[in-house]
């Protein structure tokens, strides 16, 4: 049993995606960082992406759960959320199954640490 | 899809919270939360028992809102909040999983970074310090006005942090494109900062045809296609909002017209503590908001000023 995996997941064309200790890191293309500002790499793939017209291959998806919340921080934006309570236990894995049949990307496990 | 984030509210107040971490181990998916690590989930120990049957450890952020039990305790409503989520934090640690400190520090608790600092090296986690110092977005205590120049703002981001690294953001969703967002009710939207746009549902369509419509394709290509000035922008739209297409002022695009205020608070600050860039020098919020920055703005349509329109 690994912590955390590293990974390279294909997009398209020549880029993949570095993913390092579990965390999404850098976009590569042939296998090379497109550069120490990861700001300005992912902007630039999501900018090709978009003007090849090809449909994303996307590869994380935010998932709210609830909107409830057992504290009230006093600077919390979710605030205005509290009431919204979130799909059923089998609404929700019904969405997570619905998100994995897109085909949208492959990974290659290159390292485990 | 390969990885999916767990977002609230807090995920830890599900009852259901185990089943679901079960769910996302069956179909190979990575997880990531937040979280504030006092939630009824993290009480019970078929919670850790899931994750530590997960292939993938989640990745886990637990925020703290400073490094004392009397500050935290007393800015979430919770009291014993502080010593629970530190527990959570180091019983996640254990299980393997990558945990970072997320702290929204204000400026009453700038003095606790060191503590924080300590504190996140005892665990083994990483630290992330989110700095909350403005107060009409209803947000922070012992606070600067919102309306402070980017001179006071500075000034005051000395005094308060010195050299410590606050607010270092990248932004790599690429949402819309490598990332999307789930709505409660399992509606797919391109970012949680923007749901106006919904794109059909997760429980009645796969995601692959929701990809390929034409009102998603639409929806990509305005974020996107901005135009070749705004990478040469003379108030650093780059510092401002890291190109965030969910932002407000979107390169004029239809979509405009729709404020975020934790969201314009927090561009507003990254633009101004940058030290980088001052549209209008000595300027306050009200005046930004009225600015048209003419060297650009005919063509691109920007609205870059809109964000920092005081509220009332």
């Amino acid at each position: 049993m690994t912590a955390t995996t590293d990974h390279l997941v294909e997009l398209d064309g020549p880029y993949t995606l570095a993913v390092e200790g579990g965390r999404i890191r850098r976009v590569c293309r042939d296998g090379v960082p497109l550069g120490p500002d990861l700001t300005a790499s992912f902007d630039e793939y999501a900018r090709q992406v978009v003007r090849r017209g090809a449909v994303p291959r996307v590869i994380k998806a935010k998932v709210l759960v609830t909107g409830a919340c057992n504290q009230r921080c006093f600077h919390c934006y979710a605030a205005a959320e509290y009431a919204k309570a979130g799909l059923d236990t089998a609404g929700l894995v019904r969405v997570l199954a619905g998100s994995t049949t897109a085909g949208c990307a492959s990974s290659n496990s290159t390292a485990a640490t | 899809m390969r990885v999916v984030q767990l977002h609230g509210g807090d995920l830890s107040v599900r009852r259901d919270l185990a089943d679901l971490l079960a769910a996302l181990d069956r179909l190979d998916l990575f997880a990531e939360f937040f979280t504030n690590g006092t939630g009824g989930a993290w009480k019970r120990e078929e919670t850790f028992a899931a994750v530590g049957r997960m292939r993938y450890r989640p990745v886990v952020a637990v925020s703290l809102l400073g490094g004392t039990a009397a500050r935290h305790d007393r800015l979430t409503g919770l009291p014993g909040a502080f010593k629970q989520a530190l527990a959570t934090a180091h019983r996640l640690r254990g299980l393997g999983c990558p945990v970072t400190l997320a702290v929204t520090l204000t400026a009453g608790a700038a003095g606790e970074v060191g503590k924080l600092r300590t504190l996140a090296a005892a665990l083994g986690a990483a630290l992330s310090v989110n700095a909350e110092v403005f107060s009409a977005t209803g947000g922070a205590i012992d606070t600067l006005p919102f309306e402070a120049t980017p001179a006071e703002i500075l000034s005051a981001r000395r005094e308060l942090f010195g050299d410590a690294e606050v607010d270092r953001v990248e932004k790599t969703c690429a949402s819309g494109v490598l990332s999307l967002t789930v709505d409660h009710d399992g509606y797919v939207v391109g970012c949680e900062r923007n749901t106006t746009r919904r794109f059909g549902s997760l429980l009645e369509t796969p995601l692959r045809p929701i990809l390929e419509s034409a009102e998603y394709r639409e929806y990509t290509e305005a974020f996107y296609r901005r135009p070749a000035a705004c990478d040469a922008c003379p108030a650093e739209l780059r510092r401002h909002c890291n190109w965030c297409p969910a932002t407000p002022f979107n390169y004029g695009i239809p979509q405009a017209g729709w404020v975020d205020w934790h969201c314009a608070t927090a561009m507003r600050r990254r633009l101004f503590w940058a030290g980088r860039a001052d549209p209008v020098p000595g300027s306050r919020p009200a005046a930004v908001g009225a600015l048209t920055l003419p060297s650009c703005s005919a063509d691109t349509g920007c609205r870059v000023g809109l964000p920092v329109i005081i509220p009332d």
